[in-house]
């Protein structure tokens, strides 16, 4: 237990360090809300959400938030593993599976901090979050960054050094980012479109956060939280499997 | 063979280990045991097997063939109770220099399990210890890479390990910090009791420090022993006599060939060359043997073989001239993927 807190612990040390970090995976999130929103304010009508574009889109905006904050600390191992730190940790009497386990939990809770500021942000952009959902929004962020940061484990397991970091954000992050219907309602979409959406485990997530701060969505509530829930059950345990063998 | 009085157990034992990555035996057959207390040296040139040696013993890597125990503990059977028992600092930097000296032994003080206020007094002691108490706070970034290498050697003591792995403890380091370091091995074998293995390749450094030694080349053992031991193996002291006139060289010779501890005298160039064992307390008895006989000297010198003398006899190679060499290259290249690809 202590090896799991120690490896939490750290990733939050880290953070805290990182005032740049912190400011910067902000202001992405923010900028697309305010630029992007307000330019296709005019040109966007979802009749079916009945709400202006910036308000549509925060959901997906927290989504893309949780997605690069979360893959960003999965993907962190690999620095660990070129400046050496790894080593301290595989020499250390702790098990394989406890440096996973710490290193979900620290990556989720700092996309939760960053979602949640993001949040606490809403109200100065003129956007509603209802108050009586927000413990439903904050489970399911959790959901959805445990899976992602699970997603950037097993991505850093398997991948030799950091040359193929811009590789995995062109192939891997951005398309579940586009895909996820940050930007764009899901329902009607061309055949094609729609089966690669539903693809995208990202997108069961977006559509969950549209449920919960919208009031509606593409896919039932029971869809979403399962779907979601076995995308995060599968890449824990995937990385669990790559990196928790003791040798 | 330098056997030490082995009082119980072996600290660590090794026996036919090997550890292959494809065709390349990086640790090949290796069998050694070291005592408690001692400390040990494994000295090899770049690529020898030295640090897959040092993998394999904390846990890092799985051995192909063979098997070692530390402390009486397999190291497959059982990494975990190995890792609780060792301290490893490694030959590339292992901190995280995003935070400060104190952040970094903090963490390292809980993954091993030390109760907090101990290691908050632990932290002050080896801070102490290799004098970094005022830069405690600063961020590790902003250290020098001697300051670095004191850090981690401080680190690996928090969790008072009973066996200590130094791999190139001083590499690239200035003299002045190299010889901080070595004191403080020094210490901590003789006041904390921690068995060290290091791995050097600075025939000075194993030379001032390790009680024994193993020279290893192509992941083999090639000869183990004390230095002193080792040196002698080489074939002994080298004294040349000089006379003041050159004719009563044969009368020397005489004198000198009856002297004991004397292996052979030959004549070079109107000098006497005389192979001995402990030529240091020879020279006062040459220095007799010749004024008895009524020969003047000029000069007296004496060379002991050095543990690069000690290297080239085992493997035809100069320690000191081994780098830039193609297959050495391939080897690091080698040993660094497999290193890789199994965390």
């Amino acid at each position: 237990m202590r090896g799991i807190y120690t490896i939490w612990l750290r990733e939050m040390m880290r953070y805290s360090r990182e005032k740049s970090r912190v400011v910067s995976s902000l202001a992405m999130p923010l900028f697309f809300l305010f630029f992007i929103g307000s330019g296709l304010n005019t040109a966007f009508t979802a009749d079916r959400y009945n709400v202006n574009y910036l308000q549509f889109m925060f959901p997906g905006i927290l989504a893309m938030s949780l997605l690069f904050t979360s893959i960003g600390s999965g993907l962190s191992v690999i620095w660990d593993r070129e400046f050496g730190f790894m080593r301290e940790i595989l020499v250390a009497p702790i098990r394989r599976t406890s440096v996973v386990v710490g290193k979900i939990l620290g990556g989720t809770s700092v996309a939760m901090i960053q979602g949640s500021l993001l949040l606490l942000a809403a109200p100065l952009l003129g956007l509603s979050v209802p108050l009586a959902a927000v413990p439903a929004i904050l489970g399911t962020m959790a959901l959805i960054s445990s899976g992602i940061v699970g997603l950037g484990l097993l991505i850093a397991a398997l991948s030799e050094s950091f040359e193929g970091h811009s590789i995995i954000m062109s192939f891997i992050v951005m398309p579940m980012f586009i895909l996820s219907g940050a930007f764009f309602p899901i329902e009607q979409l061309p055949s094609w479109l729609g089966a690669l959406v539903a693809l995208d485990p990202l997108s069961y997530g977006v559509d969950l956060l549209r449920h919960l701060i919208l009031g509606k969505g593409a896919n039932s509530i029971a869809l979403n939280v399962g779907a979601m829930a076995c995308f995060s059950v599968a890449t824990i345990a995937a990385c669990t499997r790559a990196f928790g063998r003791e040798f | 063979m330098g056997e030490r009085e082995n009082t119980g157990k072996p600290m660590i034992r090794m026996k036919g280990l090997s550890k292959h990555f494809g065709d390349l035996k990086a640790v090949d057959d290796v069998t050694l045991e070291v005592a408690k207390g001692e400390v040990f040296g494994l000295l090899g040139p770049n690529g020898a097997g030295k640090t897959t040696t040092i993998s394999l013993l904390c846990t890092l890597l799985i051995p192909t063939a063979g098997s070692a125990e530390v402390d009486g503990v397999d190291v497959v059977g059982d990494p975990l109770a190995v890792r609780k028992s060792i301290g490893v600092v490694f030959q590339d930097p292992s901190l995280d220099t995003k935070l400060t000296a104190r952040e970094n032994l903090t963490l390292h003080a809980m993954l091993y399990d030390v109760p907090n206020d101990l290691a908050t007094r632990r932290i002050a002691e080896v801070l102490q210890l290799v004098e970094l108490t005022d830069d405690a706070d600063r961020d590790v970034k902003t250290f020098s890479g001697g300051m670095k290498r004191r850090l981690e050697i401080a680190r690996g003591l928090i969790h008072h390990p009973r066996l200590l792995f130094l791999d190139e403890p001083t590499l690239g380091l200035d003299p002045q910090t190299r010889h901080h370091i070595w004191e403080h091995v020094r210490t901590l074998n003789k006041e904390k009791d921690v068995t060290i293995i290091l791995t050097t390749h600075y025939m000075d450094e194993a030379d001032a420090l390790c009680n024994r030694i193993a020279v290893i080349d192509h992941g083999r053992i090639v000869a183990t022993g004390s230095p002193a031991e080792l040196k002698e193996g080489v074939g002994g002291d080298l004294i040349t006599v000089e006379t003041a006139s050159g004719d009563d060289v044969a009368a020397a010779r005489t004198a000198l060939e009856g002297l004991d501890g004397v292996l052979s005298v030959d004549e070079s160039k109107g000098k006497l060359m005389v192979t001995a064992k402990g030529g240091d307390t020879l020279i006062p008895l040459v220095v007799d043997a010749c004024r008895d006989a009524k020969v003047r000297i000029r000069s007296v010198n004496l060379r002991t073989p050095t543990l690069n003398d000690v290297f080239l006899k085992h493997t035809g190679t100069d320690l000191r001239a081994e780098n830039g060499n193609a297959m050495d290259h391939i080897r690091q290249i080698v040993h660094r993927r497999g290193r890789r690809s199994r965390s």
